[in-house]
């Protein structure tokens, strides 16, 4: 959602696993400490710097803080609480409900997403006829481009589009069953059903997702070296065990990486489930932690309340991305390049 | 009609902010509101009204000097600002050298919280919107405002003797009259006047007379009621003004002060068995959990495929451009369960909206003095002329509601109901809404039951009640 | 990276039996994708040209007349004209100041060192997986003491602080990977920091800085719950803001051909920019994957 999108749009920045700063380009001699070079750090470093502290870290420091008061948000005082916000939320019933909710939306989200993304990226990029080259079906550029269409649009217009389609009685998407005999379909409310809600915003989801990281995995296919997979030809390999043998080791990093930003996208999908069900759903099915939180800080004015609830979606996070990598590990993926 | 009113956020808004704003998107706005937290605390010590007073007479009764600015900030909303600025033209008039300064605002609290904590607030004070300051941030600011309601308005009569009975009570605390509401909105349920003599229908004054006309309707292939899923509540509305009709202000008094219990009186249970009669008959539209609200309310207002929609009589205006050519909208009191209902069957659920207030550290004679003349006959005439609808002065809409059936039979409603007019706060008060939406999703569209509704319900209330870290208003 | 682009597809290749099942059902499942994206939004588009009366009775008729009336009035009356003129100056702004303080601040830690070097890094790192929800209240208050809460300076700044750790941590392997003698060459010609940077550093890393502003457009355009939570004069809303208002839209006369209008005007911008700059997004999502 901010983070210009990077993190929480499910946009990974274009790196394989962040694995911190690596050995630089070793410094040559100590120059000294002339005007120009004081003035070139306190502007390089100093204004970037200052306007990340106030604007992001800052307010998650506040935000910590107010998580351990009973701060109303209206009010001048608070009082400090300890953890005893966090021991309502493990009680509350609404939240974790929520909890439950985001955490469904964490595990389906990414892995459907990115298998019909691999699935695709695969057809693109080894799935064409021939024999002795390897290459993708004809047209792959066209595909690959129109792929991309939903991820562009605003995820509020992805959002209010799909809500509009899914109208029981003048969307799209019943008018094309009723239109095709099936007229159980008929003012059927695919959003407004405990059954069918929460497939129809996960379908969303995906739908917004899916071509950003076929992109992705494309890009990442295209660089297993062809001669590999020449002699696994050669070797008599059809293309369903290239890929499952060749093609998915070789870039399992990429699908771990994926896996993480797609997962704290899912984890918050706040923009698509408020333009989707602002209610929360029918039996608040699709209610996830982001809303609850706005609700509780803005609606019931709660705000120390509400930062925990914050907090707890950071740690959830956290630990989301931590079960990615120590999967992966065990699965027999290395921390870095298996794909370079 | 100007064109303005279609496209400025409606204050209206608010009115039914519980129903909607809870549960929607403008969020940031409810932030503002929280910015002014602690507003209130920064105690002004130099006592106000002490600025440079004139003589009071009969055309001045508070006072007013000669030569003033008078400084009024008004919410820029449905109805816009030219409605003061009428009452200011008014002003400049009848006091020669004085002016007023309309500016208009659409964040009341961020932009006036400095200067109400810096001592130099306004002189009055439209305190609407998402964003107003809220009251018990202010309320030792402000000044008490009976003495403009028993001040002769420019007509000569008392205002107090021009206003519709009960709109003052809202905004007194204490027999303090803090603020001073100036428009009605009327809660009712709405049809089409012109389809309902088409088939030679009439309104439906109870519950039973409801089930009947969706037998009706359902011959014609057409639905009694239907619902938005953001506004499933609205039946919610519905279902409480029935049963206070019925059952009269000790149903109200239970539900506003969050008694045990409450959702299990006779009165609601009666409703809320009613309204599962008709959901079961499948006389609800189906699908109205997965539709947006307003495009239900333009399967209503448009296509009209159901026939009565329950809100507040902001609907004319929020649908005006959905609306079929002839429908000829117009509204009734909410239906009772039986004939002879506690409140009598023109009882009304009616509230004032659109706050005024004056700051006790302004010059209060000067914001007096404007607000005496919008509640002037010939301003509030004016007010009802150009936004259509009615002030909180009685008989400003003339036969012919400028053209508007909606407005003529809000009139009627509110003279037909005399003095039982009726309100509640509870469900906004706490925030509630967002709960109950989902309830009421799944009990309109069949898959709850009244007993599992009520249940639901009451864990809320319950809940809340139970909760001390949230003030209770004791309502009485 | 080269790899994607060089790679031989000329070799005219006889198709060998069992490749055409194969074949015909790659093309099906990427057709009906491809369906499955592009039925939506013509079916939005034709939409947007419709009356509300035509939207709810079918949603496959076409419109009687087809008039801009919806466009219009979504421009003027839903105020998505200033919306739109709104959002461009945010994220050309945003934009702009982003990506120089971003590069800036990637150059610095990529290619200095000094202490504390690492543990900004791990800073601004940890500044992408927080959720924003977190920061929202605090951010409001922040802004408000500033006197920067409900302006478009204030949309601004926030904009690029949010957008910073993203850009550093993108520019941050690409300034490393600049090689090392060409600064050391612009100093011995007697070029100070300042000038190394903006006129022999800088136009190196054009390359990587399209494909960040790429990133960055889409995302800032896209924003959403920033907006909406801290920019709450309404003369200064977002086209976020709008479509969110058709969504809530509590208190305004709905108009339903205005709102399908207001999402094609939302939409079509990032759309073309995409279309425009297809390859070169393409080729940094390459760039990336392939380091």
């Amino acid at each position: 959602m901010t983070l210009s999108g990077s993190v929480i749009d499910g946009q990974p920045p274009n790196q394989t696993t962040p694995t911190g700063p690596v050995p630089g380009p070793r410094r040559g001699r100590r120059r000294k400490w002339t005007l120009d070079r004081i003035s070139f750090f306190i502007v390089f470093l100093g204004l970037p710097l200052a306007l990340f502290l106030i604007f992001v870290i800052n307010p998650f420091i506040q935000a910590g803080y107010y998580s351990l008061t009973n701060w109303s948000g209206f009010s001048p005082e608070q009082e400090f609480v300890g953890l005893q916000n966090f021991i309502d939320l493990a009680q509350d019933p609404r939240f974790t409900n929520a909890v439950g909710n985001s955490v469904v939306l964490g595990l389906v989200v990414p892995f459907v997403t990115l298998t019909i993304a691999l699935i695709f990226a695969i057809l693109i990029t080894i799935g064409g006829a021939g024999r002795g080259q390897i290459r993708g079906v004809k047209g792959a550029g066209f595909y690959r481009v129109v792929s991309l269409f939903p991820y562009v649009i605003p995820g509020i217009a992805i959002g209010l589009i799909w809500r509009l389609i899914l109208d029981p009685s003048s969307g799209l998407v019943n008018g094309v069953l009723t239109g095709l005999g099936l007229d159980q379909f008929e003012s059927f409310a695919w959003l407004g059903n405990v059954t069918t809600a929460m497939p129809a915003s996960i379908f969303v989801i995906v739908w917004g997702f899916v071509g950003f990281y076929m992109l992705l995995f494309i890009a990442a296919i295209k660089g297993i070296p062809a001669e590999i997979y020449e002699a696994a030809r050669l070797d008599g390999a059809g293309r369903a065990r290239m890929s499952w043998s060749i093609t998915l080791p070789l870039i399992r990093d990429n699908v771990q990486t994926a896996y993480i930003y797609i997962g704290i996208m899912a984890l918050d999908a706040y923009v698509y489930m408020q333009a989707l069900n602002p209610q929360g759903g029918p039996d608040s099915s699709t209610l996830v932690m982001s809303q609850q939180l706005f609700r509780t800080a803005f609606a019931e004015s709660k705000f120390g309340y509400a930062s925990a609830m914050g907090v707890v979606i950071a740690l959830v996070t956290l630990v989301f991305a931590a079960l990615v990598f120590t999967v992966n590990r065990l699965a027999g993926g290395k921390d870095e390049g298996g794909a370079s | 009609m100007n064109a303005k009113l279609t496209t400025t956020p409606d204050r209206r808004t608010v009115l039914r902010g519980g129903i909607i704003t809870a549960a929607s998107l403008p969020l940031g706005v409810t932030l503002a509101s929280c910015a002014t937290g602690g507003g209130g605390e920064e105690e002004t010590t130099d006592g106000g009204g002490e600025e440079p007073g004139g003589e009071t007479s009969a055309d001045n009764p508070f006072g007013m000097a000669e030569n003033t600015t008078v400084d009024a900030v008004i919410f820029d909303g449905g109805y816009g600002v030219d409605y003061v600025e009428f009452a200011a033209d008014i002003l400049a008039e009848t006091h020669e050298g004085s002016s007023v300064e309309v500016s208009p605002s659409t964040q009341i609290a961020t932009e006036l919280q400095p200067r109400f904590v810096g001592g130099n607030p306004p002189d009055l004070v439209d305190n609407s919107g998402a964003g107003s300051i809220g009251f018990n941030a202010i309320l030792d600011q402000l000044e008490d405002l009976n003495d403009v309601i028993d001040a002769p308005n420019l007509e000569g009569t008392t205002i107090r003797d021009t206003l519709y009975d009960g709109v003052l009570a809202p905004s007194t605390y204490e027999d303090k009259l803090a603020a001073i509401n100036y428009v009605l909105t009327v809660y009712g349920v709405w049809y089409s006047s012109s389809l309902f003599e088409e088939n030679g229908w009439t309104p439906p004054t109870t519950w039973d007379e409801a089930l009947e006309l969706g037998a009706a309707a359902k011959e014609q292939d057409l639905y009694l009621f239907g619902w938005g899923t953001e506004a499933a509540t609205y039946y919610q509305t519905l279902a409480i003004e029935s049963a206070i009709k019925e059952g009269g202000d000790e149903v109200r008094l239970a539900l506003e002060n969050l008694e045990a219990d409450c959702w299990s009186q006779d009165a609601i249970q009666g409703v809320f068995s009613a309204m599962k009669e008709a959901v079961d008959a499948g006389y609800f539209k189906p699908g109205g959990s997965g539709t947006q609200f307003t495009a239900a309310q333009a399967q209503w207002s448009n296509t009209q495929e159901f026939l009565l929609y329950p809100s507040g009589s902001w609907i004319e205006n929020e649908m005006r451009d959905q609306t079929t050519e002839g429908f000829e909208m117009k509204g009734i009191s909410s239906m009772s369960l039986t004939s002879s209902p506690a409140l009598g069957a023109d009882a009304l659920h009616s509230t004032a909206g659109e706050p005024f207030i004056v700051p006790s550290d302004g010059n209060t004679a000067a914001g007096k003095e404007l607000l005496r003349i919008m509640l002037s006959k010939e301003a509030a005439e004016n007010f009802a002329a150009t936004k259509l609808a009615p002030t909180i002065v009685r008989d400003t809409v003339p036969a012919d509601g400028f053209g508007s059936t909606a407005l003529v039979s809000q009139t009627d409603l509110l003279s037909a109901a005399g003095e039982s007019i009726f309100t509640f706060n509870f469900v906004n008060t706490y925030g509630m809404n967002s709960e109950q939406l989902p309830i009421w999703n799944s009990f309109l569209d069949g898959s709850k039951s009244v007993a599992d509704l009520t249940s639901e319900l009451q864990a809320i209330t319950d809940r809340i009640r139970e909760d001390d870290t949230i003030d209770k208003v004791e309502v009485s | 990276m080269s790899a994607t682009t060089t790679r031989p597809q000329t070799r005219k290749v006889v198709p060998a039996k069992g490749d055409r099942p194969v074949a015909v059902a790659s093309h099906g499942a990427l057709v009906l994708w491809c369906v499955l994206v592009i039925a939506p939004m013509l079916w939005t588009l034709l939409s947007s040209f419709k009356t509300s009366g035509e939207i709810f009775a079918s949603p496959f008729g076409l419109p009687a007349e087809w008039s801009f009336t919806n466009y219009a009035n979504a421009w003027v009356d839903s105020g998505l004209g200033d919306a739109f003129i709104n959002t461009v100056i945010v994220v050309g702004t945003a934009l702009v100041l982003v990506m120089l303080l971003g590069s800036m601040c990637a150059y610095v830690l990529g290619r200095f060192e000094f202490f504390g070097r690492r543990a900004i890094y791990y800073l601004m790192l940890a500044g992408l997986t927080f959720p924003v929800f977190l920061a929202i209240v605090p951010l409001f208050f922040v802004l408000q003491n500033l006197g920067l809460l409900g302006t478009l300076p204030g949309l601004i700044v926030t904009y690029v602080s949010f957008a910073l750790p993203f850009t550093v941590f993108f520019l941050y392997s690409f300034f490393r990977g600049l090689p090392v003698e060409i600064s050391e060459a612009a100093a011995i010609d007697g070029a100070g920091e300042w000038r190394t940077f903006f006129q022999v550093m800088l136009p190196m890393a054009r390359p990587g800085m399209a494909s960040v502003a790429i990133f960055n457009f889409l995302g800032l355009w896209n924003q959403f719950l920033l907006p909406v939570a801290l920019n709450t004069d309404r003369d200064n809303w977002v086209l976020a803001q709008v479509l969110a208002s058709f969504i809530s839209s509590a208190g305004y006369a709905v108009d339903f051909g205005a709102m399908f209008a207001a999402a094609v005007v939302t939409i079509v911008p990032v759309l073309v920019a995409y279309i425009v700059f297809q390859r070169q997004l393409q080729g940094s999502v390459s760039q990336g994957t392939m380091k």
